[in-house]
């Protein structure tokens, strides 16, 4: 039985060009065991950083190949354009998996990155220290 | 033939996993040549570049197609589901595919860089190969018997 992490007053916005994926990454992650108190979407990386420079958000999971603006631009971005929101985590979900473009995204400001297909124990094992 | 066959197991055991971890539904190896999908159906594909180029379809008829979607949206049978719905729930069944194809063939072949799948509902769905390509292809079966034909037309840079 998995360990339930409710994060008091923590938010999360999952960015994803996918309505699907997103439905299914929130609910893989009460699967995982963990709670935010405020959730919110974005459909791309322009939105999201719209949303971000609009308020602040704890986590943002982020899809890589999007329409309009990518997630790696969106994490570019918010780390040189809105430096208000330096303490945003940021984890990428991606199908994505090359150890290149891992280390790239990371360097530019992601703080962690989980591949598609994906578990709910991948999201409790990069969200639960985020949360602590 | 040993390309193809690595290819295959490689699409097989991708089709596996992304069904097994995304939409909780066991796939079984459809051994039966003369099986192929009819009627209407959704086909999604998604091209890819780099060290091995070409496109990846995922065919299936529309009432998997359906399931799947409804699967994966951890919906009720009694719901109702839109087409737009599952066209999107058809691409991202595709993209993890190719993810999942491309973490364990990218290792030995090089970097593969993928683009953002697309969705056509129809019949006689069939990708072809453009010239000097070749063609690899598995087919499953889901719980209920459902067929799904996997495709990856592709060329391998030397």
């Amino acid at each position: 039985m998995r360990a339930e992490v409710k994060s008091m007053g923590k938010s999360l916005m999952i960015v994803d060009d996918s309505v699907t994926m997103r439905r299914i990454i929130m609910r893989t992650i009460r699967m995982s065991g963990v709670e935010f108190e405020k959730t919110e979407e974005a459909g791309n990386g322009a939105e999201a950083l719209a949303k971000l420079k609009a308020g602040p958000f704890d986590v943002v999971l982020c899809d890589i190949n999007m329409p309009e603006m990518t997630g790696l631009e969106m994490v570019k971005r918010l780390r040189t354009e809105v430096p208000e929101r330096a303490g945003t985590k940021v984890i990428m979900v991606s199908t994505e998996s090359s150890q290149e473009l891992i280390e790239g995204v990371m360097a530019d400001g992601a703080n962690g990155y989980i591949t598609k297909p994906f578990t709910p124990e991948a999201f409790a094992e990069k969200l639960k220290p985020l949360l602590n | 033939v040993n390309e193809q066959l690595c290819l295959e197991t490689s699409l097989l055991d991708a089709a596996k996993e992304v069904f097994e971890t995304a939409i909780f539904m066991e796939l079984s190896e459809c051994t039966d040549a003369s099986q192929v999908v009819t009627g209407d159906a959704f086909m999604g594909s998604i091209t890819f570049k780099g060290a091995m180029e070409g496109c990846m379809t995922f065919t299936c008829d529309a009432a998997c197609a359906r399931s799947i979607a409804m699967g994966m949206l951890g919906m009720d049978p009694s719901e109702e589901i839109t087409s737009p719905e599952i066209s999107d729930a058809t691409g991202e069944v595709t993209n993890m595919l190719l993810g999942s194809f491309k973490a364990r063939v990218q290792e030995s072949l090089g970097t593969i860089e993928v683009s953002v799948p697309s969705v056509v509902a129809g019949e006689r769905l069939h990708g072809r190969p453009g010239e000097g390509m070749q063609e690899s292809a598995v087919k499953v079966n889901t719980v209920d018997g459902s067929l799904i034909e996997i495709g990856l037309l592709y060329r391998i840079k030397k």
